[in-house]
Parts: C-alpha cells; sequence; structure tokens
C-alpha cells in the first residue's frame, strides 16, 4: 500500500509540474521581456532568461508616458476607493 | 415615531444606491426606447429593439458569446474541479507552489496579460509558433484567422481563471466532513464512488455558485476580445461585450447601446435562474 501511494504520488506531480509551469511561463515571459531591449523581445527562438535592461526599459517608460505619475493615481484611486467601501460599508 | 428611526441611519445609503444604481439602471431601460442617432433623442420604441431583432452583428456577437459560453465554461469549469481535487490531495506536496501558479493569473492586470499574449501568439516572432516549428508544424496566424482567433480568446480566459475557480472549488472541498468519506469507505466505497457519491453532491451548491459566476463573466466578456483581438478579424471574436462598446462609446448611440445592455442582462438572468432551478437540491 505505502509504495503505491508513493507511485500515485510521483504520477500527481509528473502531471501537475508541467501545467503548473504552463501557467506561470506567461508571467515568466512578462519577467523577461521587462528586461530586453524591444529586438530582442521578437528573436526566434523566445529569449528565456532575462536580461539587464530593466531600468532602461523602465527609464523610457517613465519618458514616454509619466509613468511613476499613473503609479501614484492607481495608488491613490485603490486608497480612497478601499476607505471609502469599508466606510460605507461599515456605516451603522 | 420608532419606525422613522431605521430609515434615517439608512439615508446615506439609500441615497446612494438611488444616485448611482438605481437610477443609471432605470434610465439606461428608458434610454433603450429612445432614438438617440438624431436630436434631439425622442421616443420611438422599435427603433432600437426592432433594429436587435434583425441586426447581423448583433446576431454574430451573441453566437460568439453563446459559442465561448458552450466551450470555455465546461472546460475551465473541469479542468479546475480537478486542479482543486489535486489540491485538496494528501499525496501532493508544495502545495503553496501549485496554488501560487494556478492563481497567480488572477492577480496580474487583463491589460499586462492581454499584451503578453499578444506577443505569444505573434505570427512570426510568437513563442507558441516557435514551440510549433519545432514540433515540425507550420504554426497558426494566430491574431488574424477567425479559428485560431477564437481558440487565442478561449485559452486566455482558460489561463486567466481556470485558478479563480479552484480555489472556490477547494474551498468547497475543504467544508465537506470528513467523517462522510470514513463513514463511506468503512462501508466499503473505494475512491470512484466517494468521488460519485460524497465529493459531487457535497460540491453541488460551490459548484453552481462558480457556474453562474462564469456565466455572468462570459456575457459580459469584453476585454480580453476587446484588448487581444480586437474583435477580429472582421468579427470573428466580437462579443456583445465588445458590440456594446462599439454601439456606446464609439457610435455614440446610447439607445441602441442600453437595448443590448438590457439584452445581455436579461440573458444573465435567465442562465443563471435556468443553472439553479437545474442543479437544486432534491
Amino acid at each position: 500500500v505505502k509504495r503505491r501511494r508513493f507511485w500515485l504520488s510521483l504520477g500527481l506531480h509528473g502531471l501537475l509540474t508541467p501545467l503548473a509551469l504552463l501557467w506561470l511561463a506567461p508571467l515568466w515571459l512578462m519577467l523577461v521581456f521587462s528586461t530586453l531591449p524591444e529586438h530582442e523581445i521578437f528573436r526566434v527562438p523566445t529569449p528565456l532568461l532575462p536580461g539587464g535592461g530593466f531600468f532602461e526599459n523602465l527609464a523610457s517608460l517613465q519618458a514616454d508616458t509619466n509613468f511613476f505619475r499613473a503609479l501614484a493615481n492607481s495608488l491613490l484611486v485603490s486608497l480612497l476607493y478601499t476607505l471609502g467601501g469599508l466606510l460605507l460599508s461599515a456605516l451603522p | 415615531m420608532c419606525t422613522k428611526a431605521p430609515f434615517f441611519f439608512l439615508a446615506p445609503y439609500l441615497f446612494l444606491f438611488a444616485l448611482f444604481w438605481a437610477w443609471p439602471i432605470l434610465y439606461s431601460f428608458y434610454l433603450s426606447f429612445l432614438n438617440t442617432r438624431v436630436y434631439p433623442w425622442h421616443l420611438e420604441p422599435a427603433v432600437n429593439w426592432g433594429r436587435l431583432l434583425q441586426d447581423p452583428f448583433f446576431w454574430v456577437a451573441l453566437k460568439n458569446t453563446l459559442f465561448i459560453l458552450a466551450v470555455q465554461v465546461p472546460l475551465m469549469l473541469v479542468l479546475a474541479l480537478l486542479l482543486a481535487l489535486a489540491l485538496n490531495s494528501a499525496l501532493l506536496r508544495l502545495k503553496g507552489f501549485y496554488r501560487f501558479a494556478f492563481f497567480a493569473p488572477v492577480v496580474v492586470g487583463a491589460v499586462a496579460y492581454s499584451a503578453v499574449f499578444r506577443l505569444l501568439f505573434n505570427t512570426e516572432f510568437g513563442a507558441v509558433n516557435a514551440l510549433l516549428r519545432a514540433l515540425g508544424h507550420p504554426g497558426y496566424d494566430w491574431l488574424y484567422t477567425p479559428g485560431p482567433a477564437m481558440a487565442v480568446i478561449v485559452l486566455a480566459l482558460t489561463w486567466r481563471w481556470t485558478g479563480y475557480n479552484a480555489i472556490i472549488l477547494l474551498a468547497g472541498l475543504q467544508s465537506i466532513p470528513r467523517e462522510l468519506y470514513e463513514a463511506a469507505s468503512l462501508d466499503g466505497a473505494g475512491p470512484w464512488h466517494q468521488f460519485w457519491h460524497v465529493t459531487l453532491p457535497g460540491l453541488r451548491p460551490v459548484l453552481v455558485f462558480a457556474l453562474v459566476l462564469s456565466i455572468i463573466g462570459t456575457l459580459q466578456l469584453f476585454t480580453e476580445p476587446f484588448l487581444i483581438t480586437g474583435g477580429g478579424p472582421g468579427n470573428a471574436t466580437m462579443t456583445l461585450g465588445v458590440y456594446l462598446y462599439q454601439q456606446g462609446f464609439r457610435s455614440f448611440n446610447f439607445g441602441y447601446a442600453s437595448a443590448i445592455a438590457y439584452t445581455v442582462a436579461l440573458l444573465a438572468a435567465g442562465f443563471s435562474f435556468l443553472q439553479m432551478r437545474l442543479w437544486r437540491e432534491r
């Protein structure tokens, strides 16, 4: 019985691990792409390891869109929304 | 005297409810009977509700939405059930990692993951086609052929929402009393019988909840088709949500958009009612 449990457990992990990695793949690639210059993103085969360009990308994002201002806006809205929601829902 | 006090305390809430919930809902119902294509808007009930019945674009959008409802929702819920069973299994180690992996997509903003999916399914440079070519398949023009474009939408939705439903179902699994399993195994029921006669009946209310949420979400589906395929190619992935947006915010035809919105709401209410009747405890 103990032996059977071992093989069942191994099979379950063998099935679930590739699926979990597949689920994480888009998020991992999002991270990798954030560290590469644009021409590297479109390389074939797809780059799988992060490069060193994260801060350059962040700088150009900030220059193009004033990203930190957008981030601050989101933070403010989510803060006010949470506070307002809590307050209204907790009203007697 | 006493009977007035509760309403006084409820007043702030009732005021906000009336202003931001009841009024828009009632007003959009009224709008759906107006001809809003000419100024000044005027009452002309047939112009929107009549058009709805013979508008080919509306029927395409409805057909696409029902297709996703019939294919993606069952696929996702079966997968979510299997995942929940696996995550609940005593045989599984590193549960935290697996739970994180499948739930992580929910935390990512729809706009961000849509951009990544567009890259992954890019025809020439995307990772999916690179993988297919490595396996000896020429790959697909994913975003620009009708069938594959719909497949991308289904895959994206499944990727994003399966973990979410699995966590809901997992909570349901954990709320089934252990004694039932003990009693079942004392009566000689194997794992298969336990699943059909203890797990599934115990999970029924949670399953119906997940099903109804998924149905409502699918009927209102907008973000993924709008951002990943733009409803295209042609109208191949246009859903009711996308068509509603086009009518309301591109053509500024608020009357017709309201009629579409009410159709979606009626469909959602009808489907939900049907599911709750169908799967009710007997």
